[in-house]
């Protein structure tokens, strides 16, 4: 089977190209770096079947990167069939640079002009076939995201797969050929394959080179002692890149023919230049990445869309209306308006995941202690966490569409102006982009930070953006009685906004105790705007739903039954066959208190309406139970007085649920909704929801995530997070709830605290910035 | 005690050692039942990276010496 490697600029579209080639689901990043290695896949279109194997994204054959690394040993030692060159044709001459180095090499290459489509839309025109005669080799032009001319690119690419190509190059200047000539041929009698690729690189002195042919070095640092060039003096390197830079603009740039120009006679402004000029505007930009993403949460949470009940007073209490929106469960509750799709989603699946687990019940014993492990525990665990599925799904739907769509790059360069004046940069920002999905691969991409202290500062402030398992906390919160109405969407969006807000404070925090000023610099491609692809969409909520029902099946599986088990059970491992499940409050004609055979117990006898005797015992003395209690006490402060978390009988299952959520934070809404702690359940006050989920957010994340940190970070320094993450997590909390409770919150507390908190890192970046300033100014002076 | 409730106990207990091994089986495979499905390619490309790096420069050496 003949083997083709696609290589490109990073953010040129060689993912793309390689789905659509090979119909898999690679994950499709809109920013540079989502391809770090190498992937691999089959075409099956053409008469004989062709592997494919998509290159990380790269700028240079030289081995500044790993990405480069990859790449460049890909091509030069696996020696593929066909490189098919992925140029992004908006940025023809920047991207023809690494052809002009892949041409050097000694293999058959095809170039595909993609996103042409955008050339066109443009009103601009590349001529492709002078374009082809002038590189000596085809060109074709395609557009990966709508899948135009790919067959015709794989004939092409066939086709000069079977005939062998001699590496040429672009090199003009003569005293330099004169010495790669020279290297060329001393290569040529060892019989090294890609002599000319291997001599350019040497003369270069490229670190990889030198190493393998040290005893060449000598003759290049003799002709190097002779040469002098007005402008580069004697640094190789850059009279190699422009010399190639001269003979794109004289010979390749030429074939692109810029159609419009506006009355001025500069360039006229594309489609995503105009957009950009609002999305990225130095003053709107925040404020409308905020509204969007208010939009989004609205549109996932809220009980009152568009707050048409909160302006019209919409009358929606009747009961088909309540069936249409309540997935057929009316029992009398009143609509808060007309729920948004996520609300309404999840209704029905509530309503549908309810009934069967009625219907399983029904078919169980009653009373039996296996009906309690299957229905209260098992399916009363899974049913809170999959009930959920809809909103997060939804959330995840409206993130890819913005990460499709090319806006998420622009929020990376957007943060990186907030960041950067905290000590964090733009690049630090794209994993923690990656943690609103999770926080394992967000932590593992702090890897391409090159500076330390920057990662570590990164992986520390990684908890303030909520990942995707943290959502079932904010939905079930956000559906508790003292949310009502219109308040569970902003409740939502002051958390995600809020943990946003205190990352850059934390930033500041560790800046201030930092001897660290430097900020590395973040240099990033904006892709152009498009509509997003109903296919990438797909795989990408896919892949979420995928691992969202493995992990319920397995991990969240298991730990409701450890957790059934422990509140169950009591230390002496005596278990009662009563529970609270197999008694209809309804049906009790009366009940006694009394112990049962063991101290820890407070066991309940119950006598129904047809006399029949039973017992249920307290939860609150189980193993669990008694743990619990224990846990609370640490946790008194974060929600000591009436409506707090850590205040009354609930109290020790607040307190547990955090602990379960270790393993997975789903487990805390299963843990609490087996617990007993449901929507109608929760009793806390505003202030007491804020705290717990502020804990939540920034408490330590789950164990996997720990585990990566520790992957990430020496010894002291994992330690140091780990100190972070708790003592952070409880000093802010004992914040919000202390100031919550004092000044007796309202609603949009939470919105109006994330404001005063922006509004003073905004300030205090401005006395930075202004400082910074009047340094310099001084320093000049 | 019915006959099948000691069966099911076994199943439970069973089920939760599967999770417990699956999770350390999978995690030295490089897998994870947790956290990230590790189909992610900033995921898969990190935890190759340094051993990709230390592959290519055998494999450097060995042409060297070649």
């Amino acid at each position: 089977m003949k083997k083709f490697a696609l290589a490109g600029n990073p953010n040129s579209g060689k993912t793309t190209l390689f789905n659509s080639l090979t119909g898999s689901t690679a994950h499709v990043g809109n920013w540079p770096g989502v391809t770090v290695d190498k992937r691999e896949g089959i075409y099956r279109k053409s008469d004989e079947s062709v592997y494919i194997v998509d290159l990380p994204g790269i700028y240079s054959l030289s081995p500044y990167t790993p990405e480069e690394v990859v790449s460049r040993n890909f091509i030069i030692d696996e020696k593929p069939d066909c490189v098919i060159n992925i140029i992004d044709a908006t940025n023809l001459e920047r991207n023809l640079y690494l052809t002009t180095q892949l041409l050097e090499i000694d293999v058959p290459i095809v170039v595909a002009l993609n996103m042409s489509d955008v050339v066109r839309k443009n009103g601009d025109e590349i001529d492709a076939s002078a374009l082809s005669k002038r590189l000596g080799v085809p060109v074709v032009e395609i557009s990966a995201l709508k899948e135009e001319h790919l067959d015709e690119l794989m004939q092409e690419a066939i086709k000069a797969s079977n005939s062998p190509r001699k590496g040429i190059t672009v090199i003009q200047n003569r005293n330099l050929l004169h010495l790669i000539n020279d290297v060329n041929i001393a290569f040529e009698l060892k019989n090294i394959e890609n002599p000319l690729f291997h001599a350019i690189k040497l003369v270069e002195l490229d670190e990889l080179e030198m190493k393998m042919h040290p005893e060449t070095v000598e003759t290049v640092n003799k002709f190097k002692a002779t040469f002098e060039n007005d402008i580069f003096g004697n640094d190789f390197e850059a009279l190699i890149a422009d010399s190639r830079y001269e003979y794109i603009t004289k010979n390749y740039a030429t074939t692109l023919k810029k159609n419009k120009k506006s009355k001025d006679g500069s360039e006229k402004l594309t489609k995503s230049d105009k957009i950009d000029k609002v999305m990225t505007h130095k003053i709107w930009a925040i404020p409308i990445f905020v509204f969007i993403m208010f939009l989004v949460f609205h549109l996932t949470f809220s009980e009152d869309l568009f707050f048409l009940n909160g302006l019209f007073h919409l009358e929606l209490n009747n009961e088909v209306a309540v069936n249409i929106f309540s997935g057929m469960a009316y029992d009398g509750q009143a609509l808060q308006g007309i729920p948004s799709p996520g609300v309404l989603l999840q209704n029905w699946m509530g309503f549908l995941t309810g009934k069967l687990i009625d219907i399983f019940r029904s078919f169980m014993p009653v009373g039996t202690w296996y009906t309690s492990l299957v229905c209260d525990g098992i399916l009363t665990g899974l049913d809170a966490v999959l009930s959920f599925i809809p909103q997060v799904m939804i959330l995840f739907l409206f993130i890819a569409i913005l990460e499709d769509s090319g806006y998420m790059s622009r929020v990376a360069f957007i943060l990186d102006r907030a960041f950067r004046k905290f000590g964090l940069s733009g690049k630090a920002f794209i994993p923690m982009l990656t943690g609103f999905g999770c926080s394992v691969p967000a932590i593992m991409a702090t890897r391409t930070l090159e500076d330390e202290r920057e990662k570590n500062r990164t992986i520390r402030l990684m908890t303030c953006f909520s990942c995707g398992a943290k959502a079932p906390i904010w939905a079930l919160l956000a559906a508790t009685g003292v949310m009502a109405g219109f308040a569970g969407d902003l409740f939502v969006f002051a958390i995600y906004l809020g943990g946003i807000a205190c990352a850059i404070i934390f930033a500041l925090f560790m800046k201030l105790f930092s001897k660290d000023r430097y900020v590395s610099p973040f240099i990033m491609e904006l892709p152009a705007y498009h509509m997003p692809q109903a296919k990438n969409v797909a795989a990408h909520l896919w892949d979420k739903l995928k691992h969202y029902l493995i992990k319920a099946s397995t991990i969240i599986a298991a730990c409701t039954i450890v957790v059934w088990f422990l509140s169950n059970f009591g230390w002496d491992f005596w278990h009662n066959n009563a529970f609270n499940s197999a008694f209809d409050p309804n049906d009790i004609a009366s009940y006694t208190f009394k112990l049962g055979n063991s101290t820890q117990y407070y066991l309940t006898e119950i006598t129904n309406k047809d006399g029949v005797v039973s017992t249920i015992y307290n939860m609150k003395w189980s193993i669990l139970g008694t743990l619990g209690q224990g846990l609370r006490y640490i946790f008194y402060p974060l929600g000591a007085l009436e409506g707090g978390w850590a205040h009354g009988a609930d109290a020790w299952k607040y307190s547990v649920s955090i602990i379960t959520g270790l393993v997975a934070k789903e487990d805390v809404v299963a843990t609490m909704v087996q617990l007993g702690l449901n929507e109608e359940t929760i009793g806390l006050s505003i202030a007491g929801v804020y705290s717990f989920a502020f804990y939540n957010l920034f408490t330590l994340p789950c164990f996997a995530a720990i585990g990566a940190a520790r992957a990430e970070q020496k010894g002291k320094e994992f330690w140091l997070t780990i100190l972070w993450w708790l003592a952070m997590s409880y000093g802010f909390t004992l914040i919000v709830y202390w100031l919550g409770s004092i000044f007796s919150v309202v609603w949009w507390a939470g919105v109006l605290v994330a404001l005063v908190l922006i509004g003073i890192v905004v300030g205090v970046g401005i006395t930075i910035d202004r400082r910074n300033k009047s340094n310099k100014e001084r320093i000049k002076e | 005690m019915q006959w099948f409730e000691p069966l099911i106990i076994i199943a439970a207990i069973s089920f939760v050692g599967l999770v417990i091994f699956l999770h350390f089986y999978l995690k030295k495979k490089g897998k994870s039942l947790s956290g990230c499905s590790g189909n992610c390619a900033i995921c898969k490309g990190c935890k190759n990276k340094e051993e990709k790096l230390k592959e290519y420069k055998n494999l450097y050496s060995k042409t060297k010496n070649n």
